[in-house]
């Protein structure tokens, strides 16, 4: 029987005896894909509890059924392991983009098990059915650019190559893999792979990927690049007045604008212009994201966009700055997105960089050059957390960082550079953090285990500040927290075992349409308070539980479809004829026209739920206690503290009430149905999503609630 | 109204979009068709052909029996509107009387702008709507430009500084709710320099006109307007820095 969507089959790659098979996926098909079917797959086969690098730790690569469907945004792969980085050693994911996954399915594949350890550094070559384990000696120690290069060289041409860099080899807990020279998959997935002596995986796929409705698939991508795609966070308003547009707003994506260029592009500059929805052609030129990460400043030196396979919106802003290899001798060419398009804040342990051309642009220079040198290592920032950690410990002529490292590791080396503008400062810190024996890289831990470590220096500072910024002390860096639709941000984080990677809420929030327009498409959602004004928020209530669940729901039913959750759902749109309201049925549509499948939104919603049940069931394993509550859904003492002058519950604060975290709690595990005291899953509950076999594992253990 | 318009003080005459479904609007798609391209279009017109039929009789009457075909006024003036639109502009009245499109004269302007007020607008000029300004009325085609942006970019062009960012900081303060950055307004379609805003802010100060406009800065140094009708310093402080501060902090 033909399988649609799916592939029918999974990899198996066995790193100590360099052996691969094929096996059947199909019993996976209920996970609906990606992040679903690895998390399942890591349960089914990783003791919850152990050493992430231990021998029999695996790490599981997935893609879904939308892979490579030529649905916009769906060229997103995850990765699941063990996190090295937060309070468990829980499951976490990494999330990357870029063409791998497309060429994982293309070779035939839903999923790749990567099991066991190589006695010597490999990089494996999968090419269809044939897979081959390549000496990667002469890689280890290589940057992942360098790596890339000469991997893609020894293959076909189209290879899709993910590599590590010294980070990973070095067993950096804050590593990462990179495709694509720019596309990261953080998490701590680069010292997995570097306890496994896996250099690379290299991908290059030749087979069909088959849809159930071709045309309703085509009919689809229409509608959705028409009528309901905006910007990347699927903004839907320009950042400044358009001739068609009733809205702008400086806070949207949607940056491009007639007068804004991508000044660098081959043949002269192109002109981004008006782009009205409905201009399919036009979608690419919305989002400037150079200019909007680095500034004004980035336009002359943009020579594109660029980004995952099949995505329309490309928000990797690719540019050429010639002058970096001029003063500082690195080749200036970049792409990246965010915080890791300014080496995830590594710019920020360099000051007074000095400016080579123009008023401004030494600080652009440092961003660009810290983005290069942070990839070429694979380092992983847990959102802006490593460089915050080394900026704290550096504050007061680095009064805590004299107490972690030894005198000679101090004296070595040069920390003027940092206040003098002197950029092979990064490159300094980078070598220490890579260097196995070296005391700077326990603060790569990842914040639980620096607090750990040297609580005894910082005391109960460290995990609570606003400088570290988590949203919970488990060691999860807050992203899109309470900053964001305040309860419900906040709650959406404490569903992940690192930092909150929802971005459904902030895609809503952060549309650019007036408040009272999103009000209304929400309200009529999830009811009546379900979403405050921004920084102006009123006492938790059950919708905006609801509003929290859907938020973290539909993530992980992105990241299991694929589609990407930086750009869906399609809550929102920038149409005015449809009141800017989106449609939040599409993904379902998508899955019923891919997989053959005739799937209602309710149904892919209570599939999506399932696979959170399962990553909660999971925590609880891996934590051995189920108490959720308070073993890890604690936030991070600067959440619940008011600011000077800025009460609780009074426009111009998005910080909580202790208590009243306390009901938002309540209110959410109520919600997932969880047990409403400890906020673990119920037998229940587990049976209801047709996993009782997980509750008798917890039962076992005796982690079910009474 | 809405609360865009009611806030920003502009007086303006939107006219509905057709009714018709879009299939019968092809006299609207001929119109558009024709301003871009105009050779092609008078093949179609009436007019057009009706002066064919001209030239032919031409070649084989009298040349001094040639009749030139009458000028269609309405659309005349359409295509002028339309064009300016078309560049993301709106044209003043005091521009259509003081250079009138070719052929026709300051009293045809006068009349026909006059029309759109009331029931005896000629099908060509349907799509053409305005909006009043503090010094001018301004003309645009509202099929492909919004009352917004056709207010804003009067606004801007009657150069009364202080009201435009008056008005655009009450707007951005009640609707969003945000404060108007500096850089909003130094960027297009304003353009204001920072000393054009900096006199603005003195001369807020100094104006009951415009008592509830006042600034407040992010620690990053950029300053904004907001209004106190709408917010208070400390809510109007935290969404400022969250703007210009905490998002880029927090992409
Ligand atoms: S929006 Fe960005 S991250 Fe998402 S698929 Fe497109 S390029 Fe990739």
């Amino acid at each position: 029987m033909t399988t649609y969507g799916w592939t029918g089959s999974l990899l198996r790659i066995n790193l100590t005896n360099q052996t691969s098979s094929i096996e059947s996926s199909s019993k996976y098909f209920s996970y609906i894909g990606g992040k679903g079917m690895a998390n399942r797959i890591v349960y089914d086969e990783v003791p919850m509890g152990i050493d992430p690098i231990a021998p029999e730790s695996k790490v599981v690569l997935a893609v879904g059924p939308n892979t490579a469907s030529s649905a916009p945004t769906s060229g997103r792969t995850t990765i699941s392991f063990l996190s090295p980085f937060t309070k468990g050693n829980a499951i976490v994911d990494a999330h990357i983009g870029g063409d791998i996954g497309v060429q994982v399915k293309q070779c035939g594949y839903d999923a790749v098990i990567i099991e066991g350890e190589s006695a010597a550094p490999v990089y494996v070559y999968v090419n269809d059915d044939k897979v081959s384990f390549v000496d990667a000696s002469n890689l280890w120690g290589k940057t992942t650019s360098d790596t890339t290069a000469e991997v893609t060289k020894a293959t076909q041409p189209g290879t899709a190559v993910l590599s590590i860099g010294p980070a990973g080899e070095s067993l950096l807990n804050l590593s990462c893999v990179i495709t694509g020279v720019a596309h990261c998959g953080g998490a701590g997935s680069g010292k997995l792979f570097g306890a496994k002596k896996l250099k690379a995986l290299a991908f290059c796929g030749t087979k069909a990927v088959k849809l159930a409705d071709v045309k309703a698939v085509k009919a689809l991508n229409d509608y959705v690049i028409g009528d309901l795609m905006g910007s990347n966070n699927n903004h839907v308003v320009p950042t400044v007045a358009q001739s068609w547009s009733e809205y702008e707003n400086s806070g949207s994506r949607w940056t491009g604008h007639p007068g804004m260029t991508w000044g660098a592009a081959e043949g002269g500059p192109i002109d981004t212009g008006e782009s009205a929805p409905g201009q399919p052609t036009l979608i690419g030129y919305r989002c400037q994201k150079a200019v909007k990460d680095h500034g004004a400043i980035a336009e002359k030196y943009t020579v594109k966009m660029t980004g995952c396979a099949t995505c329309p919106i490309r928000c990797y802003g690719g540019v050429d700055v010639p002058q970096l290899e001029k003063t500082w001798g690195v080749k200036g060419s970049h792409a990246n997105t965010c915080l890791g398009n300014r080496g995830c804040g590594f710019n920020g342990l360099v000051s007074n960089v000095a400016d080579v051309d123009e008023k401004g642009d030494g600080a652009f220079m440092a961003g660009i050059y810290a983005a290069i040198k942070v990839d070429d290592a694979g380092l992983w920032d847990n959102y802006g957390e490593l460089a915050a950690t080394l900026k704290y410990f550096m504050a007061n002529d680095n009064a805590y960082m004299k107490q972690v490292l030894t005198e000679e590791e101090y004296n070595a080396i040069d920390w003027s550079k940092s206040a003098n503008g002197d950029l092979t400062f990064i490159d300094d810190i980078i070598a220490c953090l890579c260097n196995p024996n070296h005391s700077m890289r326990n603060l790569a831990m990842g914040a639980y285990y620096v607090d750990q470590k040297y609580h005894d220096i910082v005391g109960d500072d460290y995990l609570n500040s606003s400088a570290i910024g988590l949203w919970g002390v488990m060691g999860g860096k807050r992203h899109h927290g309470n900053e964001c639709a305040a309860q419900v941000g906040w709650l959406t984080n404490t569903i992940y075992n690192r930092d909150g990677m929802c971005h459904t809420i902030v895609n809503i929030t952060g549309s650019g349409l007036p408040y009272e327009i999103q009000k209304r498409i929400i309200e009529d959602i999830f009811g009546e308070g379900a979403l405050d004004a921004p920084n102006n928020y009123t006492k938790m209530n059950a919708n905006k539980a609801k509003f929290a669940k859907f938020g973290v729901v539909r993530q992980v039913m992105h990241d299991s479809l694929t589609l990407c959750n930086w750009v869906w759902p399609m809550t929102f749109s920038p149409r005015k004829e449809r009141g800017y309201k989106g449609d939040l049925s599409v993904e379902a549509q998508y899955m019923s026209a891919v997989t053959g499948a005739a799937v209602t939104e309710k149904e892919l919603d209570d599939a999506a739920e399932r696979v959170i049940q399962l990553s909660r069931a999971m925590t609880v394993l891996a934590y051995g206690t189920n108490d959720m509550r308070n073993e890890h859904d604690t936030p991070a003492g600067f959440i619940v503290t008011p600011d000077e002058g800025k009460p609780l519950y009074q426009p111009g604060t998005n910080k909580l009430d202790a208590e009243d975290v306390q009901d938002a709690l309540t209110m959410f595990y109520k919600e997932f149905g969880w047990d409403e005291k400890l906020g673990c899953p119920t037998r229940a509950t587990l049976e209801k999503f047709n996993l009782a076999d997980v509750a008798d594992d917890l039962e076992s253990k005796g982690l079910l609630p009474a | 109204m809405s609360l865009f318009k009611r806030i920003i003080g502009l007086e303006q005459k939107v006219e509905q979009p057709s009714e018709q479904p879009v299939a019968d609007e092809t006299a609207a798609e001929a119109l558009v068709a024709e301003a871009a391209a105009p050779a092609a279009a008078e093949e179609v017109t009436e007019e057009a052909a009706e002066a064919e039929n001209a030239e032919d009789v031409t070649e084989e009457v009298a040349p001094e029996e040639e009749a030139e075909p009458e000028l269609n006024k309405p659309l005349e003036l359409y295509k002028v509107i339309r064009k300016k639109t078309e560049k993301s502009e709106t044209v003043s009245r005091t521009q259509l009387l003081f250079q009138p499109p070719e052929g026709l004269e300051k009293e045809d302007v006068t009349a026909l702008l006059d029309s759109l007020n009331g029931e005896e607008r000629p099908e060509e000029l349907k799509d053409i709507t305005f909006v009043k300004g503090r010094k001018d009325v301004w003309y645009y085609d509202g099929t492909i430009m919004t009352p917004h942006y056709a207010e804003l970019y009067s606004m801007i062009q009657e150069k009364d500084l202080l009201h435009t960012i008056a008005s655009v900081a009450r707007s951005d303060s009640h609707l969003y709710p945000l404060v108007t950055s500096f850089r909003k307004l130094m960027d297009v379609p304003f353009r204001m320099t920072e000393d054009e805003l900096l006199g603005a802010e003195a001369r807020f100060m100094l104006s009951p006109e415009y008592e509830d406009i006042r600034t407040v800065t992010a620690s990053n140094g950029v300053k904004g307007f907001y209004s106190t009708k709408y917010l208070t310093w400390a809510y109007a402080d935290s969404l400022h820095e969250w703007y210009e501060v905490g998002m880029d902090e927090n992409p």
